[in-house]
């Protein structure tokens, strides 16, 4: 034990003097997603401006697969010297209720809580239903008739679902894809019949009028679609869970030297402040957020207790909130 | 009319956005001819230092890297028998039996040539039908995308060879290969051992690094004496007669290539199989049996896989659905961009549909430009001493692995499905038919799931959904149709 | 390869090989999910695994049935000489010293050994050579195309960093 100790006081030592005038060489950004999709988009949006209060390059990679676990795993096996960022989104939350790892952002400092995306429920411009309690009307009408777009366990899909299954019967057929994009490109071509998605991916077919917005998962309307009227006017169920959405920002390891940490928090809370970048999150629907430190780690809690809980009660996850240390919100 | 002809001449008059479709047509060309090293890799590492550019110039570079990349990857399958990306798998079937035979410089002339034609099909069908092509392509149900991997494990019997139940295990190892890691449907562990790394599966290119690469190293082992091949280098260029001949069948593939690389999820990959395997069916006397050099298996893949790039910006530039991986990547570039790539791009930014496919004909143009020029250095490869050239292509093969996702699990695959590779080669199985297996996979799969699981279960509803609608028809017509035309009675009156 | 060619030595034992790979392949896949539903993951892994093991036991068939001769020479000489399995053997040390020396250590070494063992020329002239190619691929991957080679113990970041620092002085 000793042994240890004397090694990580060594390592500490070693680790001064390059904390000092860190960074001195390029650093390298991990990404959890594949290449296009939001938090791929997000993390080469922030990339430059962060290279330029940081004065070094940071190369991009993206290690996508087994829901962001794998990039996750990688960052916690490099050394915590701040070199290695891992860009990551929502999902490691839900990895140890959802079985998949035992590492999620308790492991990881939150240098940036960059931005969170809001959930909207859409159907196709030409499906007969005006307010998502039409649909849910139908849907308990004629059970399991009503197809769902869905992304696999954890992802928003599943997640609304859930929140609404709490609350009230909602018999529909989940039809699963591998993401949004590709659930909304079957939906447009009639394959199913409505989905849960992030504004930002349905936004501009809103726009285009391909896509009808039945509600906003959220307490009150959102600027970008005006007239949309939150879920919890009809289902005052979502309440209890909301605000909720995914979300997108920069963490590095837990045992990062804080000389560090602070540097890193002072160059990307700079960088998410950067008036282009708070206008690209706001054109792709998502609402800025730009927290550090306690606050950052107060809202990944709170956001992991909620949505734990929600699968849980829903019977959408296996393992208990409870026994690997999630309280009830 | 002016109008458009004035923003499609935007990327042919700014000196410096013509520099930066050649640059990107050049860089295009080698990314495409290293395999490891791919097209949506570069245009992703792109984007983040063209972010303080103007969107054309990010544009004209990307078009560049694009058209010359799907280009590219028939160099090196041509020279070496190792296709710089999955795309130019077919390629490598016929155009290495060339090479072989020193006629490396009129493959690649005359593949370079029909890619170009293949671009500009691509192009032509994206500028005039691509509000068309796009609604049609977003009719294509589950059950079709079904359809379309069912006629494409039939291609098993194309790439078979001497022994069909050789090429069938090949193609089933293939299938299975392609479903290991966390199932992207139900996270479920399949083929995974508890072991994490294999979460996110096997990526084909490291396979098809160990399968073409390391195996065809370790083949060309036994052969270190025999002196490399003088290669013909007088003609590149094919002949006007040349071309003309294989020009109904050029155009055909590219058809073919248009209408696969539409559709969202399918592209230059699959295309240039199906080609190939349209060629193997409608010629009737190829220039050399095929598999030995025929020149109708080297026009086919290379014009699909090039018209696929004009189809995948289709459904990208009018719908704001990604065709393939690149087009998605562009998306993302647009978006920072600012450009809000979406259905209402063609309405209120259509100076950028016609600007990409200006700089898409002009990329085009550089593909003729280089793929002309530069023969004489890629040569060289194979006329340098297999005693250097093996080492070589071993390093490469590692490097390209390790490249795929900067990770040592994928330099490792390439060695395991090198060494397999190795023993299926000299045990005469064919190795095509496992790349096949592995990109259809989760074509397959996902589909099938999503097909059964839209009719609730209710297999006779999906069989007679089979048939109502003209796309789901048309297929189930076409895979009917395939495999009349392969079952051995009917060969054998063909043959009396 | 039109002619009938010899039965190479080894051809049954790697057919039934794969005939086990094959039969191993459709216990993993039956153990996904069963028979539970048609939508399981386990629906293509059991259709797949059943191919292979017909088509396996058909290659096993062929192969016993066929009447043609065995090659005279042995399995080690015409299908791992020597030669071979140092080949094997050097690139699995390649990959295994990677991330440990770093591509540019690692890569020079690999080629050097293998070049000289296959080439035989002067041991400084094959080293300077493959130093070079080595160099070239560092470039276009790591410079260029920004691929993070496994940099191992020479501390490419750092000199990177320290010639940019350099050139950013040159600069006015």
């Amino acid at each position: 034990m000793r042994l240890v100790h004397c090694a990580a006081a060594l390592a500490v030592l070693a680790a001064a003097p390059a904390a000092a005038d860190y960074p001195t060489r390029a650093l390298q950004g991990v990404i959890m997603w594949g290449a296009g999709g939001a938090t791929d988009t997000v993390s080469r949006a922030i990339q430059p401006h962060a290279e330029a209060a940081l004065g070094r390059d940071i190369v991009m990679t993206n290690r996508s697969g087994g829901t962001g676990a794998i990039a996750t795993r990688y960052v916690q096996a490099q050394r915590a010297d701040g070199y290695t960022l891992l860009f990551g989104a929502e999902n490691p939350q839900l990895h140890k209720v959802l079985g998949l790892a035992d590492i999620d952002y308790d492991d990881f400092y939150p240098v940036n809580i960059l931005a969170r995306g809001v959930a909207i429920v859409v159907t196709t411009a030409d499906a007969p239903w005006q307010s998502f309690g039409e649909l849910v009307a139908e849907a308990q009408a004629d059970p399991g008739a009503i197809r769902m777009g869905a992304t696999g366990p954890g992802g928003l899909p599943h997640v609304v679902g859930s929140m609404l299954a709490s609350g009230v019967e909602f018999p529909v057929t989940a039809v699963p894809y591998d993401g949004e994009g590709p659930a909304l490109t079957a939906m447009l071509g009639g394959a199913v019949d409505f989905m849960p998605v992030g504004l930002s991916a349905a936004a501009e077919h809103i726009r285009a009028g391909r896509v009808r917005p039945l509600a906003v998962v959220d307490t009150a309307e959102v600027d970008l679609l005006p007239g949309v009227p939150p879920i919890t006017a009809e289902f005052p169920v979502f309440e209890d869970y909301l605000p909720w959405g995914p979300f997108y920002g920069v963490f590095v390891r837990r045992d990062t030297p804080e000389a560090i940490t602070a540097t890193l928090v002072e160059a990307f809370h700079g960088a998410a402040s950067v008036a282009e970048f708070e206008e690209l999150m706001e054109a792709r629907g998502n609402v800025m957020m730009n927290l550090t430190g306690d606050e950052a780690d107060a809202f990944l809690d709170r956001w992991r207790s909620v949505t734990s809980w929600i699968m849980y009660d829903a019977g959408a996850a296996q393992v208990s909130p409870d026994s690997v240390g999630i309280a009830r919100p | 009319m002016a109008d458009i002809l004035a923003q499609i001449g935007v990327a042919w008059l700014d000196p410096s956005l013509l520099l930066l479709t050649a640059l990107g047509t050049a860089a295009g060309v080698y990314i495409g001819a290293i395999p490891g090293l791919s097209v949506t890799m570069a245009v992703s590492i792109l984007i983040s230092f063209t972010f303080t550019w103007r969107a054309e110039e990010a544009l004209a570079l990307i078009a560049g890297i694009y058209m010359g990349g799907v280009y590219g990857g028939a160099r090196s399958a041509i020279l070496l028998n190792i296709p710089g990306g999955p795309a130019a798998v077919a390629t490598a079937l016929d155009g290495y039996p060339l090479a072989q035979r020193g006629e490396a410089g009129a493959a690649i002339g005359l593949a370079t040539v029909m890619s170009v034609i293949g671009g500009f099909a691509g192009i032509l069908v994206l500028a005039l039908a691509a509000p068309w092509v796009s609604e049609v392509a977003l009719r294509f149900q589950p059950r079709d995308y079904l359809l379309i991997s069912i006629l494409g494990i039939l291609l098993v019997a194309s790439l078979s060879g001497p022994s069909l139940a050789k090429g069938v295990f090949a193609g089933a190892l293939g299938l299975i290969v392609g479903t290991v890691g966390l199932d992207p449907l139900t996270a479920q562990e399949r083929f995974t051992f508890g072991v994490v790394d294999l979460w996110a599966g096997i990526s084909p290119i490291a396979v098809m690094i160990g399968v073409f690469g390391i195996a065809e190293a370790l083949v060309q082992l036994h052969h270190l004496d025999t002196q490399p091949i003088r290669q013909k280098l007088e003609r590149i260029l094919p002949s006007w007669r040349l071309v003309r001949r294989h020009l109904p069948l050029s155009l055909q593939s590219a058809g073919i290539g248009v209408g696969v690389g539409a559709l969202p999820g399918t592209g230059g990959d699959i295309a240039s199989l199906f080609a190939y395997d349209h060629a193997k069916r409608v010629t009737r006397n190829p220039s050399r049996p095929f598999g030995q050099g025929a020149y109708e298996g080297l026009v086919a893949p290379e014009t699909a896989n090039n018209a696929a790039v004009g189809g995948a910006f289709i459904p990208m530039l009018t719908l704001g659905i990604p065709g393939d991986a690149v087009t998605a990547v562009i998306i993302g570039a647009l978006f920072i961009q600012g450009l809000n790539p979406g259905p209402m791009l063609m309405v209120e930014n259509a100076h950028v549909f016609w600007f990409v496919v200006g700089s898409l004909l002009l990329a085009n143009c550089c593909v003729l430009l280089f793929g002309l020029t530069g023969v004489r250095v890629f040569t060289w490869l194979v006329r340098c001493p297999r005693s250097v050239l093996i080492p070589l292509i071993l390093l490469l093969s590692v490097v390209g692995a390790y490249a795929i996702g900067n990770a040592l699990t994928d330099v490792y695959w390439a060695l395991a499905f090198g060494l397999l590779g190795y023993f299926m080669k000299m045990y005469r199985y064919p190795v095509a038919p496992i790349i096949l297996g592995v990109i259809l996979a989760p074509l397959m799969d996902q589909n099938w799931r999503r097909a059964i699981i839209s009719v609730r279960d209710d297999v006779p509803r999906l069989l007679a959904d089979l048939v109502s609608t003209p796309i789901s028809f048309t297929l189930t017509a076409a895979i009917v149709l395939v495999l009349a035309a392969k079952l051995p009675w009917h060969r054998r009156r063909h043959h009396q | 390869m039109e002619q009938p060619q010899s039965r190479l030595p080894g051809e049954r034992v790697f057919a039934l090989a794969m005939l086990g790979l094959a039969l191993f392949v459709l216990w993993h896949a039956y153990g996904i999910a069963g028979f539970r539903s048609l939508s399981s993951a386990g629906a293509l892994p059991l259709a797949a695994g059943t191919v292979m093991v017909v088509a396996a036991l058909a290659v096993v068939v062929q192969s016993f049935v066929s009447k043609t001769p065995r090659q005279e020479r042995g399995f080690f000489r015409t299908l791992l000489p020597g030669r071979l399995v140092g080949f094997v053997v050097l690139v699995g040390v390649l990959a295994l010293v990677l991330d440990r020396l770093g591509f540019l250590l690692a890569g020079t070494g690999f080629l050097a050994a293998a070049i000289f063992w296959l080439h035989r020329r002067q041991p400084w002239h094959v080293l300077a050579w493959s130093l070079l190619a080595v160099l070239v691929i560092y470039v276009l991957f790591r410079l260029v195309f920004e691929v993070l080679l496994p940099e191992g113990i020479v501390p490419e970041r750092a000199i990177l960093a320290w010639i940019g620092d350099r050139l950013r002085d040159l600069r006015p």
